[in-house]
């Protein structure tokens, strides 16, 4: 197969678009909900098993919605603040950085998570900068000053789709 | 009339006929005399080497012309004439190589430009390292987010694109990068061509 041109060139470093983060977004909703309710439902069984009856922990709990909250906090935050990408934008390829391109501080991902339901409630309108803005930056990147690139290797990714058709049994 | 100019005119006469004679006699003479000299003989007794020794050869030289000798010199003709391949059989090449700084060739050359004209792509697709680099890298996760991430990417192309037309402004892909990951002097800008599709061949994040 033979590579067009533009193929050899990458957006490595480049402002991410909307899908991409999107998906992101998904990933990590799913993923931190999941890893949530396999926690409360560990910890209803071990509830039960040291209270002697049945134990029911569910999500229209006040408390189990406070900690879930709590928990996506600490997801999103310690995930920025630690490595400027949660494991949805890890696998999509993007991370989170300061507008100017530093690594993210703690405290602009604290910012970030806090700022991040405010683009919810907005009836969504502060994801609109992520199309419309030339630095593609919603509303909760603008109040913590920060943005998000792409930050895989896609040169590599495509070596490896060349490299592929090279293996043994492979065509 | 003078007794002396009849004299004068009696040896006008005979000198007249007289200097003929006389002049067919000499040269009868040279030529029997050049007949008779052996030239050979004569130069083989010649010792040339006190005249050598008189000749000055910086005064002679300084007299050639040697560019007007060169310019009579048929080059392609005396080029015609050399056999080539006599003349590199008998080159050692080792001792050429030997005697070659192969350090300082390699200083002065642009590793960095020789990099960026060979073709990757065409390495990892047609040569084992292409094989090499699937092995140590490959594996069906890290496909699936090459596809993954790909498609993605190419969603983003597609939705930037169709905004680029709706607000009537040109999009030539994704922009940034942002400041401090910038090249020294390089300002923001739009990004390369778009990309044409989410196929992992095409998309480039």
């Amino acid at each position: 197969m033979t590579a067009p041109p533009v193929a050899r060139l990458s957006f490595q470093g480049r402002f991410a678009g909307a899908a991409s983060r999107l998906a992101a977004y998904a990933i990590d909703i799913g993923a931190s909900t999941g890893v949530f309710v396999l926690a409360v439902a560990g910890g209803t069984f071990v509830a039960s098993v040291i209270v002697g009856h049945s134990v029911s922990w569910s999500r229209t709990n006040i408390i189990v919605e406070i900690v879930y909250f709590l928990w996506l906090f600490i997801y999103f935050a310690y995930s920025w603040a630690a490595s400027g990408k949660t494991f949805g934008m890890a696998m999509l390829g993007v991370r989170v950085l300061a507008a100017d391109g530093a690594d993210a501080t703690a405290r602009q991902a604290v910012v970030r998570t806090l700022a991040l339901p405010l683009s919810f409630l907005l009836l969504g309108l502060g994801f609109v900068g992520i199309v419309l803005q030339r630095d593609r930056r919603a509303l909760h990147d603008l109040i913590a000053g920060t943005a998000v690139i792409y930050d895989w290797d896609a040169r590599a990714a495509r070596l490896r789709f060349l490299a592929r058709d090279k293996l043994p049994g492979q065509s | 009339m003078d007794p002396l100019n009849r004299l004068r005119s009696m040896g006008k006469r005979m000198t007249e006929q007289v200097e003929p004679r006389a002049q067919e006699v000499a040269e009868r003479m040279v030529d029997l005399v050049i007949r008779s000299v052996d030239v050979n003989a004569l130069v083989q007794q010649i010792d040339p080497e006190p005249i050598i020794v008189q000749v000055d050869l910086d005064k002679l030289m300084d007299r050639v012309d040697l560019n007007k000798l060169v310019d009579r010199v048929d080059v392609d003709k005396l080029l015609a004439r050399v056999d080539v391949d006599a003349l590199l059989g008998r080159v050692d090449i080792d001792r050429l190589l030997a005697r070659v700084d192969v350090a300082a060739v390699v200083d002065r050359v642009d590793v960095n430009e020789v990099a960026q004209r060979l073709d990757i792509d065409a390495l990892a697709a047609q040569t084992d390292l292409g094989a090499v680099i699937a092995r140590s890298s490959g594996g069906v996760a890290a496909n699936a987010l090459d596809v993954l991430r790909s498609q993605a990417v190419g969603l983003d192309e597609f939705i930037a694109r169709w905004t680029g037309r709706l607000r009537r402004r040109p999009y030539s892909g994704p922009p940034g990068p942002p400041e401090r990951l910038r090249p020294a002097g390089a300002a923001l800008t739009a990004g390369p061509a778009a990309v044409p599709g989410p196929a992992i061949g095409t998309a480039q994040p």
